[in-house]
């Protein structure tokens, strides 16, 4: 088997001023290239909490979190930062598109922050892909709810990432577009080939992955 | 309604940290409406009203327009039948330190006779058998710090004096900074034998008097005189006013900024209620009530504030008064309770009126919504929203241009700082958008753009801050260009080499020939000053041929027309003389002499800056014909080249023992240190604001941090690193500086050629020579971004500090 593109060992987190609300516990999992899982739970079961350790936006209790080979913990912040920005692309529930900038510069975000933004052509092929190509213009609030999220994806693949983190990306969507962003989200990271961690509370979100595990007490399981 | 006010209180508790900036900014705004408003007070009232004080009733006085009064006139009128009783009285202006005092000479006995006064320990006694002894009230003992015997030295025409503090009187804040002394003792120590300034009587006995007014002498009361010192002093207190209400108009931008961010962190919270049935109207009473109780509070803090910075600000402006205007104002304040209230309730309208775009933007929360950030959206705006700042700035230039009197003045400043105001934030905002356009790619250009979506939300701070950097700027301006003008009027018209004046005794014609006998002299020139019924003066000038070069004309040519001045008919007028006139060389001039009603031509106008209320010059020998005056004030000597300046000053001191040489330099410099004096308190209101205004961008800044907050961490979940994002935050602050700036620039260059060649004009009678000096801009700039750098040094350090994740969780 290939390497682990997200290995996690033994990782704990805990929430309170006393420490007192352990969320994750002892928690373990490997993602290989290409692999798609999904991780489901009960609200407050630690999910997003478990997303936001992987991308290295929140700081463990203890364990480690491994991305390509290399331990998250042990890169001071700037260079965590700059990993964050080469290897990983999130998607969100809530899209956080940045409000003042249009469809084009919030997806060309990510390029300029590896320094690649004269790969214009990488957008104009993703929006195509995503059906957003006469959007590119406009901003965010003159967006449907179905087509932020789009860019929000577009965002996050642009540029290239080995592992993509979505959180409930449907989660804020009405059933029918919820179903169309779910087409595309699944035919746009097949065709991309991407490595992706996906919560979610959505069965038919999570049967589009390759495996679906479940985050209870702490600790993740096969279903 | 409860549960809502309750909501707000635990709001507040739970951010102190805005609280208290409300807090601060509406109090530091009232604070300085406070001050002035009491140090108004006080400039008008009881200006010279000591001697009211003494004689604890209602006085009138009679006067000499024309200068000293005689004693035999005290003497004649005290001894007919019937005679009131009066209180003869000499006045003299004394320097103690830096302070200048009035040393008021009575007859002691005056004192234990009438009024409120009273001596400790009987003390007038020791008035009347030591030759120095004085007297004091409390407060002015405490500024004169005596030593342990009650001495204290004061200096007067540049001579000291030793001086006995042998009582203290109680009385009034009318006794302020004034030295109480034996009429006879103060006649003989200053030399001024047999001369009152004024007689002192009960207004009861104005008939009396007015029938028994020997020729020449005048009658006025004490309306009169505080009439007279509320005109001397307008033009100052206008322009104090003027100053102290920016000063709170900036601090309702506070106000304004708070209370938008309030809604900001507030907006899921007013959606929530809303969806619960929580009507428009409970929601802006709420927002409504946290207005009146924090502008309520906060004006009771700058009521208290401003009591306190009254008297330093008093302070400020006491000298320049006594300087420029020759009278001693109390240096203690009188609040009234009419003032408080009238400033209180005037604060908590205007915060009110200034949060009503808040309380429109409450209105148009929708119930339900859930979304912390504002999405401005665009604003369908009328067609006069538009023109506004334009119509505003129109109408402050037609009433400036219009009109001759001050307040239309001050009301089109006001009118051309608002459409400035208004334009600001439009303005500002197409600059960044070009800004953010050129420098698209970098992070300069993505924060700056990021900015431009709070527009409404900044666009009071961004006119609260260019306003008061304008104000600052224009300000300090024109304090350095009328600086440079006066030294340059100082440099051409004060040109003899050195000037002699007696420190006792008086220089007359005799002195001149004695001077003008010594070989070291090449010329000479001299002035003599008497007082016009008006506040102004004349003043007789003996010109030499580079006297007569000094002379900047504004309106004729003095030198074309030296030959009628020098045969007596025709004058010269100091352009404030000629302004409150209306008159221009060619007219003719009605001017009431000791000698009768005579009729000069106006030769020609010039420049100066002697006094505001205006001079007459007319050649030395017409005027001591027409004044019966043969004495100078001082002689001008222009000495030839080379001579032994020390051989000069024993000619000095063997001719006039009591003389003393200033050079032209230390004539220069004494006028620029009371110059500068005079636009200390102008600086201090203008830092005042600037304070403020820096109040006021904090505040908005930290409202930008909160309302960014999601933003900004999903800038870090990006990939954003700690250092970029802190360079976002601060890019974001500093070009919020930067623009503020930019538009404090233009405006600054306008509020400084209206203040030099309209206000100044129209309050003080005189236009300044409109100069440019850059070092305020030089050093205002590098402070407002350095301000605006270090606003957001804070912001940026709190959200930087953090994980992306709780970040995310917040916002």
């Amino acid at each position: 088997m290939s390497e682990s593109v997200l290995s996690i060992r033994g990782l704990q987190r805990t929430f309170g001023s006393a420490h007192d609300v352990q969320v994750l516990e002892d928690l373990n999992l490997d993602l290989h290239p290409g692999e798609r899982v999904a991780v489901m739970g009960a609200s407050g079961s630690g999910k997003t909490t478990l997303l936001h350790l992987a991308a290295g936006m929140d700081t463990p209790d203890a364990g480690e979190v491994l991305i390509d080979g290399k331990t998250l913990s042990t890169l001071r912040e700037p260079e965590r930062s700059r990993f964050r920005a080469r290897y990983i692309g999130l998607v969100f529930q809530d899209f956080n598109l940045i409000d003042s900038l249009t469809v084009r510069e919030n997806i060309e975000l990510p390029l300029w922050l590896n320094g690649l933004s004269h790969e214009t052509d990488r957008i104009g092929e993703l929006t195509d892909e995503l059906g957003i190509s006469a959007l590119l213009e406009r901003l965010p609030e003159k967006l449907s709810g179905g087509e932020k999220q789009r860019v929000a994806i577009a965002r996050a693949l642009v540029h290239r990432p080995a592992l993509l983190l979505a959180d409930e990306p449907t989660g804020s969507l009405d059933q029918n577009t919820a179903d169309s962003v779910l087409k595309l989200f699944d035919r746009v990271t097949r065709q991309q080939n991407v490595t992706l961690l996906m919560v979610t509370h959505n069965d038919e979100a999570a049967a589009l992955c390759d495996r679906t595990l479940h985050l209870r007490h702490g600790r993740l399981s096969e279903s | 309604m409860r549960l809502l006010l309750e909501s707000s209180r635990r709001f507040f508790y739970r951010h102190p940290g805005q609280l208290i900036l409300a807090l601060i900014g509406i109090a530091a705004g009232v604070a300085v409406v406070t001050g002035v408003a009491l140090m108004r007070e006080v400039l008008m009232d009881a200006l010279d009203s000591a001697t009211d004080s003494l004689s604890g009733v209602d006085t009138v006085r009679i006067i000499d327009p024309s200068g000293p009064l005689d004693e035999a006139v005290f003497t004649a009128l005290a001894t007919e039948r019937g005679a009131p009783l009066m209180l003869p009285a000499l006045s003299s202006r004394l320097r103690y330190g830096d302070r200048l005092m009035e040393l008021l000479a009575i007859d002691p006995l005056s004192l234990d006779q009438t009024g409120p006064i009273r001596v400790a320990g009987g003390g007038t006694g020791a008035l009347f058998s030591q030759a120095n002894a004085v007297l004091v009230s409390e407060r002015t003992l405490a500024r004169l710090a005596p030593d342990a015997d009650g001495r204290f030295r004061v200096v007067r025409s540049g001579e000291p004096l030793d001086l006995e503090v042998v009582s203290v009187v109680s009385g009034g804040r009318e006794l302020d900074d004034r030295i109480i002394m034996d009429l006879a003792a103060a006649q003989h120590l200053i030399g001024r034998q047999g001369e009152l300034s004024f007689i002192e009587a009960p207004a009861a006995a104005r008939d009396w008097l007015q029938e028994r007014l020997p020729e020449g002498l005048k009658l006025i009361d004490s309306q009169q005189r505080r009439d007279s010192a509320a005109s001397l002093t307008a033009g100052m207190r206008a322009n104090l006013t003027a100053m102290s209400l920016l000063s709170l108009a900036v601090g309702l931008f506070v106000i304004y900024s708070v209370l938008a961010f309030l809604l900001v962190q507030r907006r899921r919270t007013i959606g929530m209620l809303r969806a619960v049935g929580v009507t428009e109207g409970r929601i802006q009473a709420m927002l409504a009530s946290e207005t009146l109780v924090l502008a309520g509070l906060g004006a009771l803090g700058g009521l208290v504030l401003g009591t306190i910075m009254a008297t330093g600000l008093l302070e400020l402006v006491r000298q320049p008064v006594a300087e420029l205007y020759r009278l001693v104002a109390p240096a203690g304040i009188r609040p009234t309770p009419l003032l408080y209230f009238s400033v209180w309730i005037m604060a908590v309208i205007m915060a009110l009126m200034s949060v009503l775009g808040v309380l429109r933007e409450a209105q148009r929360i929708p119930p339900g919504q859930l979304a912390r950030t504002v999405h401005e959206g665009r604003v369908q705006s009328l067609w006069i929203w538009r023109w506004l700042p334009w119509l505003l700035l129109g109408l402050g230039v037609l009433a400036i241009v219009l009109t001759n009197s001050l307040p239309p003045v001050l009301i089109g400043l006001f009118l051309m700082l608002s459409g400035c105001a208004l334009l600001a934030p439009a303005s500002g905002m197409q600059l960044l958008r070009f800004g953010a356009a050129v420098m698209r790619r970098s992070l300069v250009g993505r924060a700056v753009k990021m900015l431009l979506s709070s527009r409404q939300r900044l666009a009071p701070a961004i006119s609260a801050l260019s306003l008061a950097l304008a104000l600052t700027a224009g300000v300090g301006m024109m304090v350095l260009g009328f600086r440079a003008t006066v030294d340059d009027w100082v440099y051409r018209l004060i040109n003899a080499d050195v000037y002699l004046t007696l420190s006792q005794g008086q220089l007359d014609s005799s002195s001149m020939e004695i001077v003008r006998a010594w070989p070291e002299v090449e010329m000479l020139t001299s002035a003599r000053h008497a007082s016009l019924d008006d506040g102004s003066m004349v003043v007789g000038y003996d010109l030499n041929p580079i006297a007569w070069e000094g002379f900047e004309w504004l309106d004729g040519d003095g030198l074309a027309a030296k030959d009628r001045v020098e045969a007596g008919t025709a004058v010269m007028l100091t352009e404030p003389f000629a302004r409150r006139n209306s008159l221009r060389a060619g007219d003719t001039l009605e001017l009431t002499t000791p000698s009768g009603l005579i009729n000069f031509e106006v030769a020609a106008v010039y420049r100066d800056y002697t006094t505001d209320r205006g001079m007459v010059a007319m050649i030395g020998p017409r005027f001591r014909e027409l004044w019966q005056d043969d004495l100078r004030d001082s002689i001008g000597l222009y000495l030839t080249p080379g001579i032994d300046y020390r051989v000069l000053e024993d000619r000095v001191e063997a001719a006039f023992p009591n003389g003393s040489l200033t050079s032209r330099g230390a004539v220069r410099d004494q006028t620029l240190e009371i110059f500068d004096r005079t636009f200390r308190i102008s600086w201090a209101l203008a830092i005042l604001v600037g304070m403020i205004a820096a109040i006021a961008l904090i505040s908005a800044l930290l409202a930008l941090g909160l309302e960014r907050g999601r933003e900004y961490a999903t800038l870090r979940a990006l990939g954003l690193s700690r250092g970029g994002l802190a360079g976002v935050v601060m890019t974001q602050t500093t070009g919020l500086a930067a623009i503020a700036v930019l538009m404090a620039i233009p405006f600054s260059l306008l509020i400084h050629a209206v203040l030099s060649l309209a206000v100044q004009p129209r309050a003080f009678g005189w236009t300044l020579a409109l100069q440019f000096p850059l070092q305020p801009l030089a050093v205002l700039v590098p402070l407002a971004l350095l301000i605006g750098a270090l606003a957001g040094a804070y912001p940026a350090w709190k959200i930087a500090r953090r994980d992306p994740a709780p970040l995310l969780r917040a916002a």
